[in-house]
């Protein structure tokens, strides 16, 4: 590579071959920022794919341990409505003695009622004697035995008290014990209609299950054939970097110039200390100038494209005549300012 | 508008040759700043000089205690930031955008470029920034007598 004349850097810029090289790789870039770009989509949708199959998958197994959970919630409610079940018997058996219990008492009650009702009869018939009565001695004998059927009526009606009293207490605990008989029924009911809904919703988590698996299969599969479409965009992208690097290479034998990542370079001829740089690309910001794609800028060997410097616009450093210095010295004062 | 008419109304670079202008333009960069953005704060490195070319700027200085005090206010095609390119001092004060604005900038770098390749165009610059300098410096002045 030989060091050339700014013309003759111009001269090569100009020439078809140049053009048409400069427009290849302009072209390539293109398809490879493209090409990237899509290659770039295909990675992220399969990252997305794969992580919704991982979610899909996951959410299907929860979904079989909630249908897990529901039958075992069933299990554990159909052993507590049988237990209750069990006992509502043992507490019927209960209810039944105890029924047969007041019974008795009732009757018992009923017995001592008539009793007692008997001798207020008897009493009130005596009472009734004793008035009519006209012989004094019968009287006498009379009062005697009413005093004797008032002490039995009082006996009686005390027991009927007491029996009264009891049979209230034993109905009370009969009909407790009813109520106890009909409470654990409806737990046991409670139960029993708690396992058919758990049974359904178990049921229900198992197809919402097998649902998700099979959504976690697809998005696996929808993965693959995107990842398959990303490695083809890859290979692509290689393909366009091998045929831009073939490119950048000829242009060191076409052109007799060094290749850059952004610049083609020649060692400038009329100063061996620098180099003449040309940027493939546009640059608005990236570097102490802005860059324009084809242009011929030079820059120092040391520095490299850390300072790039523009060519003056003739080309030359312009070494004509130049007054301009001189009328500022040998210009008056302005008119305002003059004191 | 290109670089060379935004350079051209300056009255930076008055009496320079249109080669000269359009070299500038080469060497002058395009910056964009949203209202409240700052260019460049009070007391930061100074290494270039701005040209308004869209837009105002607000010239703040900050006191001892804190506070910020609006000095001036420059719109298109004032231009800041030279004191530091004359001076090598700390930047004077805080530039702050008052609206979209546009500037030029031309580094220390890029204006020793201009005057490897222009000796009399860059002489004319700085002695356009001189007579900018000078017009402030008699308006203070000025001011001081009013005052005193």
């Amino acid at each position: 590579m030989k060091a050339l004349w700014l013309r003759e850097v111009q001269a090569v810029l100009e020439r078809e071959d140049f053009l048409k090289w400069w427009q290849s790789l302009v072209d390539l870039e293109q398809k490879l920022l493209a090409v990237w770009s899509r290659h770039d989509e295909f990675l992220a949708q399969v990252n997305l794919m794969d992580f919704r199959a991982e979610f899909t998958q996951k959410n299907a197994i929860d979904s079989l341990y909630l249908a897990g959970e529901y039958e075992d919630t069933a299990a554990q409610l159909l052993a507590e409505a049988s237990e209750i079940e069990n006992k509502s018997y043992e507490a019927a058996a209960h209810f039944e003695s105890q029924r047969i219990s007041a019974s008795d008492v009732f009757s018992r009650m009923g017995a001592v009622e008539n009793n007692f009702l008997s001798a207020q009869t008897e009493v009130r018939g005596l009472g009734d004697s004793i008035k009519s009565e006209k012989d004094r001695e019968r009287g006498e004998e009379l009062r005697n035995l009413l005093k004797k059927k008032e002490a039995e009526q009082m006996r009686l009606e005390n027991e009927f008290r007491e029996a009264a009293v009891l049979y209230e207490r034993e109905n009370s605990r009969k009909i407790s014990l009813w109520e106890e008989v009909e409470q654990m029924w409806a737990r046991s009911l409670e139960r029993n209609l708690g396992v058919s809904e758990r049974r359904v919703k178990s049921k229900r988590a198992r197809r919402e299950a097998e649902r998700l698996f099979k959504e976690a299969e697809q998005h696996k599969r929808s993965s693959k054939t995107l990842q398959a479409e990303a490695n083809e965009a890859d290979q692509k992208k290689k393909d366009i970097q091998q045929a831009i690097e073939d490119l950048r290479t000829s242009s060191k034998r076409l052109f007799g110039c060094l290749i850059g990542e952004e610049f083609l370079y020649w060692p400038r001829r009329e100063n061996i200390n620098e180099v003449y740089c040309v940027p493939i690309h546009d640059h608005a910001e990236d570097f102490n100038i802005e860059l324009r794609a084809k242009n011929v800028y030079f820059i120092s060997r040391q520095r490299g494209v850390e300072f790039i410097e523009p060519l003056p616009p003739t080309g030359e450093v312009p070494e004509e005549e130049d007054a301009r210095i001189d009328d500022f010295f040998q210009r008056g004062r302005p008119e305002h300012t003059a004191p | 508008m290109n670089k060379v008419e935004e350079l051209q109304k300056s009255r930076l670079f008055e009496g320079l040759l249109p080669e000269e202008i359009e070299m500038l333009a080469e060497l002058t960069q395009h910056r964009k700043f949203s209202r409240e953005d700052v260019v460049f704060e009070q007391g930061g490195v100074g290494d270039s000089l701005y040209l308004l070319v869209e837009g105002a700027v607000d010239v703040v200085r900050k006191r001892d205690d804190g506070a910020e005090h609006v000095i001036a206010a420059l719109d298109a095609p004032d231009f800041f930031g030279e004191m530091s390119l004359i001076d090598k001092e700390y930047r004077s004060a805080t530039i702050r955008a008052k609206s979209e604005t546009t500037v030029l900038c031309l580094t220390n770098e890029n204006l020793h470029s201009f005057a490897r390749v222009y000796k009399n165009g860059f002489t004319l610059v700085v002695i356009n920034i001189a007579r900018v300098l000078s017009t402030r410096l008699r308006k203070t002045n000025q001011k001081l007598l009013e005052k005193m």
